[in-house]
């Protein structure tokens, strides 16, 4: 009799938490396409409680796990495992899996390990989305979120209906412009030429004003990026204010290391972009406020005393897309806090409109650790050669037949192997000895078609065991996260 | 003893809510219920839906409206229903702060309509067995008459 009661609690439950999500990672506002799709989603969670007692104390564990099948009327598709662990000491861990299409049939997957220790300290660890569909100017990112850390993202999802910023992006300053091609918030004067759409190399910034030898002073980013695409870096609030950050884009060659072989170069500036706060949601009344500085640019946040444990913050573009798209909870172990000076831009370009600084408090504890920044640059590589990756490295294997060791040489050369299969036939692809690090292993179907894909950086893995739906070679991909090379050996296997 | 419906399933109902007020063009599935079925509305009139008689709002489902979420590709705009944990009701922070897991083995049905940025959903939770495929396609007929107006 107790069951009802039980899951209309669960059901009740799901619509608070559900309200409290979008809460957080909703676009408050901006102008927003009506797409009208139906969604159909299939979900089981299954929660398992341990309690252990050794030498008369007891040890509570609590872990959770859900999978969710979400398919739309558009085409679009969501395959999402999640697992969530509490422990007895107060520190969580959360692992996330996604596989998804969207509706043009791109494929996408993602896994993301995240962990809260028993103070609140928040890490995550490399997120890594890519696409199966070699459309790489879709879905390519790579982002790392730390306590101290900082993500690049691609612009689309941090600048959608985003407001016309009030003042052009930040030009390149130095460097040749007679081929830099024009784009949008490019400089007068740079002449618009033929340049590929994607290319591979690294990013780095150093940030002007830091103490000297901080490991944040640089940092590089190694992926694919789309030309003359907007991207966000967006730097943990505790690492040192910088007065000003100056970077460079470099596209390198497949023949040798991005860093060594240079075919693209740009160099600009950017500063710290403005921020404007409002919106205390359900921070106690008084406890905390928002002032602009004299430059009616910058702001001081203060709070006091700190009679809660964690805020959480969410940032906006002022258009209303979400740039931070969920909340971190940090700690604060002082009784007043204060977040100020934060410095206006200086100098020509770079202002991009106010920020809104978007918080949440939770009861219990004592904690806060204010605020990232993000700033926004306009990449745009000069034209030159376009990056060359070698061919894709072959080879092939059979249900039961001995393993093959290939070997990634260069940045963004992939691995296809084939595997002949009959209809009926089941087969598992197993992966050992990676040495590659991070990399996505799908199995193809003869014509092409996604069967299965796991991404993983673990030495050995399978994939899900599989029945072959046709006769034919199916293909087994090994693609490595953005820079990665080394050697991985493929099997087939019938167990 | 209560109706063995009444002892296994719960069905939610959410309707997403909806920012332009004053706009009354719905959308939806707009399939038409089978002959005796019901028609309810969350509390603001936004989502409708129409479900068998003896569905109660409450018990056998809820109806609320919702905003729709911004992703589910970092990368990739677009406005999707609630997804992944929020289907549960845990938040995506802190697991310790997040509230509580939903003890048990539960499933859940769910149709989502997103409609700009309103989303109207309906889910039925079951405690233990999956959904049966006669239960499927059950909730997938009412989800065909689930409509959102903005």
């Amino acid at each position: 009799m107790r069951a009802p009661a039980r899951l209309a609690r669960v059901g009740a439950a799901a619509l608070i938490g559900a309200s409290a999500l979008t809460v957080v990672i909703a676009p408050p506002g901006g102008v927003l396409a009506t797409n009208n799709t139906s969604w159909f989603i299939h979900s089981e969670t299954t929660d398992r409680q341990t309690s252990d007692t050794v030498g008369g104390v007891t040890t509570n564990t609590e872990s959770s796990t859900t999978i969710t099948h979400m398919t739309s009327s558009d085409g679009q598709s969501r395959d999402e495992n999640t697992t969530r662990q509490k422990n007895a000491d107060g520190s969580s861990s959360e692992h996330e899996d996604i596989q998804a299409t969207d509706g043009d049939g791109s494929n996408g997957s993602s896994t993301k390990e995240s962990t809260w220790d028993s103070n609140g300290g928040f890490t995550q660890s490399t997120h890594n989305w890519t696409d199966a569909d070699g459309n790489r100017t879709t879905w390519t990112e790579w982002e790392q979120f730390d306590a101290q850390g900082h993500s690049l993202r691609k612009g689309s999802d941090v600048k959608k209906d985003k407001v016309t910023p009030p003042t052009p992006k930040i030009p390149p300053t130095s460097g040749p412009t007679s081929s830099r091609r024009a784009t949008a918030g490019a400089t007068s004067g740079q002449s618009a030429t033929p340049a590929p759409d994607t290319w591979t190399g690294t990013i780095s910034y150093h940030f002007a004003g830091t103490a000297s030898g901080n490991d944040t002073d640089n940092i590089t980013d190694s992926g694919t990026y789309d030309d003359s695409a907007t991207y966000t870096v967006v730097l943990s609030r505790d690492l040192p204010t910088p007065s000003g950050m100056s970077w460079s884009a470099a596209g390198g060659s497949a023949t040798s290391s991005v860093d060594d072989d240079l075919l693209q170069s740009d160099q600009g500036t950017s500063q710290r972009s403005t921020w404007k706060g409002s919106d205390w949601a359900s921070v106690p009344q008084g406890a905390c406020t928002l002032t602009s500085a004299a430059d009616g640019r910058s702001y001081s946040l203060e709070c006091h005393p700190i009679t809660f444990n964690n805020i959480e913050y969410v940032l906006y573009e002022p258009g209303g897309g979400g740039v931070y798209d969920g909340p971190m909870p940090l700690t604060w172990s002082a009784d007043d806090f204060t977040i100020k000076d934060i410095p206006p831009p200086s100098g020509s370009g770079g202002l991009f409109g106010s920020r809104k600084v978007d918080t949440r408090v939770r009861t219990g504890g004592s904690a806060t650790l204010p605020v990232q920044a993000d700033i926004l640059w306009n990449l745009t590589p000069a034209s030159g050669p376009a990056p060359t990756i070698p061919p894709d490295v072959t080879g092939s294997v059979k249900v039961d037949g001995p393993p093959l060791g290939v070997s990634i040489s260069h940045p963004g050369q992939r691995v296809v192997v084939g595997l002949p299969l009959d209809a009926g036939q089941k087969v598992t692809v197993k992966v050992t000895g990676n040495m590659v690090g991070a990399v996505k292993v799908s199995l193809l179907k003869p014509g092409g078609s996604l069967v299965s894909v796991d991404s993983s950086s673990a030495g050995s893995f399978d994939l899900g065991a599989q029945t072959a739906a046709t006769s034919g070679t199916y293909s087994i991909v090994v693609e490595a996260r953005p820079g990665g090379t080394g050697e991985i050996t493929l099997a087939a296997s019938s167990q | 003893m209560l109706h063995p419906v009444a002892t296994r399933w719960i069905l939610v109902v959410v309707a997403a809510a909806g920012i332009a007020a004053g706009c009354s063009q719905s959308s939806g599935n707009s399939g038409s219920p089978p002959t005796g079925w019901k028609v309810s509305k969350d509390p603001t009139g936004s989502c409708q839906v129409s479900t068998p008689a003896d569905w109660q709002i409450g018990r056998d489902f809820f109806l609320e409206r919702q905003a729709a979420v911004s992703g589910p590709f970092p990368s990739d705009s677009g406005l999707y229903p609630a997804n992944g944990l929020a289907l549960w009701g845990v938040d995506g922070s802190n697991p310790v702060d997040a509230g509580p897991f939903p003890t048990g083995h539960l499933f859940q049905v769910r149709t989502s309509v997103v409609n700009g940025e309103t989303v109207c959903s309906v889910w039925r939770i079951k405690g233990s067995t999956d959904f049966t495929p006669d239960e499927l396609d059950t909730m997938q007929q009412v989800g065909k008459t689930l409509q959102a107006m903005p």
